[in-house]
């Protein structure tokens, strides 16, 4: 196997610069001897065709010692900026090219290299206009299309397997258009069975066309070895397996590079077709991918104003806005600091961009907030963008921006999850769909994907396919042997083996293009200069072909612009309350540091809130108690991945109730982790010990930062950096063992280390949603619900925990409810509204609450469906969730009468039937419909609308719950009657299954009865042996013992039984994570 | 349940996956309604797992409805089926009380109170109307009867007054009988044993003559014959014919069986003979063509298949059909894999469309060596054209050279290998020999170097 560590997913080589060693370019210095360069080169960036890395085919080109390397995927530039970024780092020119295949004429293929900036946009722009013309990963391209673009561009044309007229012909055209001597017909020896033959007949055709011949090898791996690799991709391209492909496959594995001796050898009769390879390379790599300057968007200032005195206008009045009692000195320097920085970096127009962004979302009423590395920075603060206070935090500019980096600063945005569309299409309206795409994003092979495609290849069964793959779910990203033992599988089997080999191969491997989640890019001149752009799989959105590490690499802008659903439920509450209680608040506004807001938090009181209502949270709360609002700082960063595989959370946690005292080695260290009582918890922290302590640079540490965000892929850079930071710090006379200590809690952030700027600005809609939770439960439970779907908690228990809030909850009524939940009683109660109710259409609601709000209370469901026009399905949504007792009706009498209207025209044989129908639905016969048991009722409710307020319908088996002494979830909780390790039956409804990846295979488990809420914690074994019960049950019976921690009780499930039988009508509606 | 959930819930995984079949269930049905004949001539599938007897005149044979009921379940397990049954006056009810009912047998008259009690789904209503009347926790057959009958067809479709209709003896219903299908055969029973060949011949003509009607009421050809001749004082002799496309014509069979039937020994005398069609294709009937286009026609397509079919048929009956081979191509780069030998009575496969790449027949040579063989070359550089070779003691000067194609190994066989090495190939060169014989030779690298052999021979 070539390549020893896979990395996954692959890391893009721009986030590697500096840090790879150079070991390529040492161990093989190129072989004295002829010159050669390979231009027909096929990357995995042509997707299930290439079995090697852009990286790896310019590395190897290095290695043989090619005048140049080159990538040439076919109809796409996708690959193209890994392949530039690691040619500059081995120092070895690179040809950015192109393979063209053409659907007009049907199958014929051309390489194509620019040789200047103008030449290399006249390629984007032929590729962009293919692949508008076609659907989503396709590309339609007719010969005369190229013509149209050829200026500058250097053409080889790939011969078809029959040299018949048409051909020629269409070389001589080719020649024509192609002046200058760019044009040449590419010819290849990859061992056919008349190679000599058909090289006479190429060279006889080339000279009679008086179009020179170039040597090419056909390219699809950087080593013979990855031959198996290549079979086993052309068997996923044409779902067959390896033994049936047959001819589909190469038959030999010769399309590898091949040095220029070996080349020459081939070629030893047309020296003239290896020498023309080095010219072509000559012109082709006069063009550098360098060249493409982008640039930022003009945003428009003011005549006679630059960007920069535009910028810093803005800053500074943003400024005196946020502190109108003056602004800080610390805030006034760190804004100097950073405009200085910016104005040298030329980064103010995409200030300018993100300001103008957050001026439109502010206009429209949209909420939003920066996040990430933005939240650093003051300038940002000011300019309205984030909301993290600098006077009150102390931000690293550095994370933002980096004088050492070349790479532009990352804005993520967040906007309300259901408005973000309006804000890309302002992006689109404002700078034009030719300014404006979406950024990629390359959807690469992970290890069950990849398993799951070699396996079908290699033939095995569907069901070892699963297992393998469902083998994998435990293994995380590596298949080894040992696993497959332990999995069940003969590791000696040699197919089994082949495919976990070819699975570590193909992990990493680009699968499909796709659409980045929210990053935009924008530039000032045409889009399709710089990139090829494509068709999103969603009508009217349109790609680029560059992923954000691309245009990085590239320094082109991007804003990421991200939907978030907190923000959408955050604006319905602020409306609701204005409403109802005349108060505007906005997230600035809402009163600080409220004592109630704490005390509900530390109570874990904090279901629907943003962030801290998982159930690992509120199990940190009780042990936190978090008391302002740097505490929800640290409760936000610290119940993380990175800080709990780093052993951060307990020392934090003694510290902090004084188990443990806080000290520091000396001044400069409590200064950085003082705010953190000693313990580093965030990113910028470790970024500033690397300074403090070791005598990092700045932009030494943010490399280290890079380098904590990529160690599993890259293990051998950190701990070149770990030895320098210990080094370092031993020199300044920190102790050794200190120093460790600090280098393994630095790589414990390599797994989601939340900086502290973003713990911050989430921090804010913390306490935000915690202060509206606590002041307006009414108003936050119906914005909640009116933000579905969203958060970690349904309906069912959102109504729940307002009701348990004092807010009284009302059922839906056609004649009470809107679409959306609404406020009653002068704020005080909810009013469900008709968005609960399942297949209910929304265009219906709002022509029923017209009609209502027109005519009144209607007296019968037919004269309503008169005079509102709403579809009979939605009426029957509502008669089914029992909305009609304000017309007298219960369920079934509603329905009964729902069921005789019809939407469809009737034929005219019906209408006899119709008439008298409806006349009878009229008429208030009392028709003898079956009594309902109020089981039944709550079956019916939870059924259409996922939650019912008569009752819970574990409610119904308490009688017989209590007779197998099975206790409630309230008693639970009651120190005094279940102390720590008391053996317990606890019965509810099943609504969170969640197996963490930290927790070594523990399922978590929320079940809720009519008192409330039960934790358990099934460990893996007992889970294996309760299966079905425990993957399938809706409501479950559990024993086991209560570990009591403080107010945190759980119970350890040792035995599980499923209820489900007395319901089984009840709709599955648990949430399982993983 | 989707099946990667029903797995999810097994522990480990270790679902046992058997495909749904309805074809041959429906056939498994149709079985069992044949075999019900025993005790009514009417007798009918109902899909997808009743049966319908209709024993109207019946039960009195058996002892009575009761006793009939009995036997018929008791015969059903006899053939490995438990099964539940019911007597009613009206399909419908029948259908109801054997599934859903307590009592089995209802008289006429009771349907009614018989299925009152019996839930909804008694009523085999269309899923809508049935899920419609769900909703309204109309969940008997009673309460359903309770409602206002002309309110039903406007809310529940028109099929719930039809079903019920159905049910109570309101409504004719049918049912279609399945009808056993008779073997295809004839036979000939002499008054005396025989010894007379003629005699013979004549009654296995006349026997194979009978045939073809039936042949021809299906519409199919015979494809294998049976011929059984009992013998006075041997076992009986039997003589199997295949044939490789269905054929009905009697001159045909017969020179089939002609050569067949002059090698068994008649012994004291042959009672009788006896011809069963075993298998069957589909023959559609054609039309007679005028005498003086018969020519014209002969030169079609279709007559000369049939030609070369009914030679092949000959030479199988005189060889044995396993004797007769037929060569297949397999999609292979490898020379070896890339033709199959099987039987010429196997199916021919429809030929998959030829890839791009790779070979055509026309690099192959006519004759390939079961092994290759090894030979010694003399080539005048190291890459290049082959000069001479020895091959068994015979050397020859090489005119022409054509090569090399390479050929890699197929990786994904054998055991032995690594998984990561596979590249170990060969090369193919096409040469011709001073006396114009045309070889196929390829070369190896093995441990001790370089290897010639010869795979093949262009004839």
């Amino acid at each position: 196997m070539p390549d020893d560590t896979p990395h996954k997913p692959r890391a893009h080589p721009f986030r590697l610069v500096g840090n790879a060693s150079n070991d390529a370019m040492s161990a093989s210095l190129p072989r004295p001897g002829r010159a050669y360069a390979e231009l027909s080169v096929t990357s995995n960036y042509t997707f299930l065709t290439g079995a090697s890395h852009p990286e790896e085919l310019v590395e190897r080109a290095a290695e043989l010692g090619h005048v140049a390397a080159s990538i040439a995927d076919t109809n796409t530039l996708a690959g193209i900026v890994r392949a530039h970024v690691q040619a500059k780092e081995l120092n070895i020119p690179l040809c950015v090219g192109c393979r063209v295949v053409f659907t007009e004429p049907a199958g014929l293929q051309a390489l194509v290299y620019p040789t200047t900036r103008a030449a290399y946009s006249n390629l984007c722009r032929l590729l962009t206009r293919g692949k508008l013309l076609a659907p989503k990963g396709e590309c339609r391209l007719a010969l005369h299309d190229l013509i149209e673009y050829q200026s500058g561009l250097l053409c080889i044309v790939l011969p078809p397997s029959v040299l018949d007229d048409t051909f020629i012909q269409i070389v001589e055209g080719l020649r024509r258009v192609f002046t200058d001597d760019r044009l040449s017909l590419a010819m290849s020896r990859l061992y056919g069975a008349h190679d000599a033959q058909r090289l006479r007949q190429l060279v006889a055709l080339a000279l009679s066309v008086s179009v020179p011949v170039v040597a090419v090898n056909d390219v699809h791996y950087h080593v013979a070895e990855r031959r198996m690799l290549q079979d086993v991709l052309t068997c996923v391209r044409h779902g067959v397996t390896i033994e049936s492909a047959g001819r589909r496959l190469f038959p030999n594995a010769e399309r590898h590079l091949k040095h220029a001796d070996d080349m020459a050898r081939l070629f030893d009769e047309y020296p003239q077709a290896i020498a023309r390879s080095v010219e072509i390379a000559r012109r082709a790599s006069a063009f550098s991918l360098d060249e493409l300057r982008y640039e930022y968007p003009a945003e428009p200032c003011p005549e006679g104003i630059t960007p920069s005195e535009y910028l810093a206008d803005l800053a500074n009045n943003g400024a005196k806005k946020r502190y109108p009692e003056g602004v800080p000195e610390k805030v006034r320097s760190a804004l100097a600091h950073e405009l200085a920085l910016i104005a040298e970096l030329r980064y103010e127009p995409y200030f300018l961009t993100c300001a103008d962004l957050i001026v439109f979302a502010r206009s429209r009423g949209i909420l939003c907030q920066g996040r990430g590395g933005a939240a650093n920075s003051a300038v940002c603060y000011c300019l309205g963008i984030t909301e993290v206070d600098p006077a009150r935090f102390s931000l690293l500019f550095e994370r933002f921006i980096s004088r050492a980096r070349k790479e532009p600063p990352d804005i993520d945005i967040d906007f309300e999850h259901e408005r973000r569309e309006d804000v890309l299409q302002y992006i689109y309206a404002k700078y034009g769909r030719d300014r404006a795409a979406m950024t990629a994003e390359v959807i690469s092979y992970r290890g069950r994907s990849a398993v799951r495609d070699v396996g079908k290849a290699m033939g095995l069964s569907l069901d070892v396919v699963d297992a393998l793959a469902r083998a994998l779910d435990h293994w995380g990203e590596e298949p080894s042997i040992e696993r497959v033992r332990e999995a069940g599988f003969n590791p000696a089997d040699p197919t089994i083996r082949r495919v976990i080999a070819l699975t570590s191969e193909l992990v990493g491997f680009p699968r499909h293009l796709s659409q980045h989640v929210g990053g935009m890019v924008m530039t000032r001149s045409a889009l399709c200069d710089l990139v090829p752009i494509e068709n999103a799989a969603m009508e009217g959105r349109t790609v680029v072909e560059w992923d954000k590490d691309d245009l990085d690499a590239m320094g082109m802008l991007k804003v990421d612009c991200l939907g978030l659903g907190m923000l959408t439920c955050l604006r319905k509450c602020f409306a609701l309350v204005k409403e109802h209680r005349g108060d505007d608040w906005t997230l600035a506004t809402v009163p600080h540091e409220d004592h109630a807001v704490y005390a509900m938090i530390q109570k874990a009181d904090t279901v629907g809130v943003f962030q801290i209502e998982s159930r690992a949270q509120m199990s940190m709360l009780p042990r936190l108690k978090p008391a302002t609002f740097y505490d929800l700082v640290i409760e936000v960063a610290i119940v993380r991945p990175g800080p709990i595989q780093g052993k951060m959370v307990h020392p934090y946690l003694k510290r902090r109730t004084g188990e443990e005292p806080v000290t520091f080695p000396n001044p400069e260290i409590e200064a950085v982790l003082a705010r953190t009582l000693g313990v580093p918890l965030f990113q910028e922290q470790a970024m500033q010990l690397a300074i403090v302590a070791a005598g990092f640079t700045a932009d030494e540490s943010d490399a280290l930062r890079r380098a904590m965000a990529a160690w599993k892929r890259k293990g051998k850079i950190i701990e070149r950096f770990g030895s320098k930071l210990i080094e370092g710090m031993k020199e300044r006379g920190y102790s050794s063992d200190f120093a460790e200590r600090c280098f393994t809690q630095i790589k414990g952030f390599s797994s989601y280390g939340f900086p502290e700027s973003h713990a911050a600005s989430f921090a804010l809609l913390v306490y935000v949603s915690s202060w509206l939770k606590c002041h307006e439960p009414a108003a936050f439970a119906a914005a909640l619900i009116n933000s579905q779907p969203m958060g970690f908690y349904a309906p069912a228990q959102i109504v729940r925990d307002a009701q348990a809030h004092g807010v009284e909850v009302k059922p839906i009524d056609v004649s009470r409810s809107q679409w959306d939940c609404t406020l009653e009683d002068d704020g005080n109660a909810l009013r469900l509204g008709m968005r609960l109710v399942k297949g209910m259409r929304e265009a219906d609601a709002v022509r029923i609450v017209h009609a209502v709000a027109e005519r009144g209370v209607f007296d019968s469901i037919e004269r309503l469906w008169r005079a509102s026009h709403s579809s009979v399905r939605s009426l029957r949504a509502l008669a089914k969730s029992d909305a009609f007792r304000s017309l007298g009706l219960d369920r079934q009498h509603a329905l009964w009468q729902v069921r005789a209207l019809r939407d469809d025209p009737m034929p005219l044989i019906d209408e006899a039937i119709a008439s008298h129908a409806c006349a009878d639905a009229a008429s208030r016969t009392v028709v003898a419909l079956p009594v309902l048991a109020p089981r039944r009722h709550v079956l019916d409710d939870f059924t259409n609308t996922g939650l019912s307020l008569r009752a819970h319908p574990v409610s119904f088996l308490r009688e017989r719950l209590s007779l197998r002494q099975v206790l409630t979830a309230g008693e639970l909780r009651d120190a005094t009657l279940c102390p720590d390790k008391l053996w317990v039956r606890v019965a509810g409804l099943v609504l969170v299954r969640q197996r963490p990846g930290t927790a070594s295979g523990i399922v978590f488990f929320t079940l809720e009865d009519e008192t409330g809420i039960a934790n358990l914690i099934v460990m893996p074994q007992t889970f294996e042996r309760f299966r079905k019960v425990a993957r399938t049950s809706r409501i479950l019976l559990v024993a086991g013992r209560i570990e009591r921690a403080g107010e945190v009780v759980h119970v350890k499930v040792t035995a599980m039984e499923s209820l489900d039988g007395d319901f089984a009508e009840l709709p599955v509606h648990s949430r399982d994570f993983h | 349940m989707a099946l990667a959930e029903a797995g999810a819930i097994l522990p480990r995984g270790n679902a046992r996956v058997i495909d749904h079949t309805p074809r041959r269930d429906r056939a498994a049905l149709r079985r069992l309604a044949e075999r019900m004949q025993r005790f009514t001539p009417i007798t009918a599938v109902d899909e997808p797992d009743g049966l319908l007897l209709d024993i109207r005149g019946c039960a009195h044979l058996f002892g009575g409805e009761h006793a009939l009921r009995r036997r018929v379940i008791e015969s059903l397990r006899t053939l490995g089926v438990s099964a539940r049954a019911a007597i009613a006056s009206t399909v419908g009810c029948a259908w109801a009380v054997s599934r859903y009912g307590e009592d089995p047998i209802v008289s006429e008259g009771c349907e009614r109170t018989a299925m009152e009690p019996l839930p909804i789904e008694a009523l085999q209503l269309s899923e809508e109307s049935g899920l419609g009347l769900m909703e309204l926790s109309v969940e008997r057959i009673g309460q359903l009867l309770e409602l206002p009958r002309s309110a039903l067809p406007a809310r529940f479709g028109a099929d719930v007054l039809c079903r019920l209709d159905e049910a109570f003896g309101g409504a004719v219903e049918f049912i279609e009988p399945v009808t056993i299908e008779t073997p295809i055969e004839a036979q000939c029973v002499f008054e005396g044993p025989t010894t007379r060949v003629d005699a013979v011949e004549l009654a296995t003509r006349q026997v194979i003559g009978k045939l073809v009607p039936l042949l021809l009421a299906r519409e199919c050809g015979l494809t294998r014959l049976e011929l059984v001749y009992a013998r006075s004082d041997l076992p009986p002799e039997l003589i199997l014919i295949p044939l490789t496309r269905p054929s009905r014509d009697p001159k045909h069979v017969w020179s089939l069986v002609r050569p067949r039937l002059e090698r068994i020994n008649l012994g004291f005398g042959v009672c009788g003979v006896s011809a069963s069609v075993t298998r069957v294709g589909l023959l559609r009937h054609e039309q007679v063509s005028m005498p003086e286009m018969s020519a014209e026609d002969a030169s079609n397509n279709a007559h000369d298949e049939v030609i070369f079919s009914e030679m092949l048929d000959a030479i199988v009956n005189r060889c044995g059909p396993e004797r007769v081979r037929r060569f297949e191509c397999v999609d292979s780069h490898v020379p070896e894999r890339s033709v199959r030998s099987c039987s010429v009575l196997d199916p021919v496969p429809t030929p998959a469309p030829s890839p791009t790449t790779g070979h055509t027949l026309n690099d192959r040579p006519t004759l390939l060596l079961d092994r290759p063989e090894t030979i010694q070359v003399i080539a005048l550089t190291p890459d290049g054209p082959v000069s001479r070779l020895t091959w068994n003691g015979e050397e020859f000067a090489i005119v022409r050279c054509v090569g090399p194609e390479r050929i890699e190994r197929e990786w994904w066989f054998g055991r032995e290998q690594t998984p990561t090495t596979a590249v170990d190939p060969r090369d193919y060169f096409k040469v011709q020999t001073e006396h114009g014989r045309w070889l196929w030779l390829f070369r190896r690298h093995t441990s001790q170097g370089v290897c010639w052999f010869v795979h093949g021979v262009w004839a």
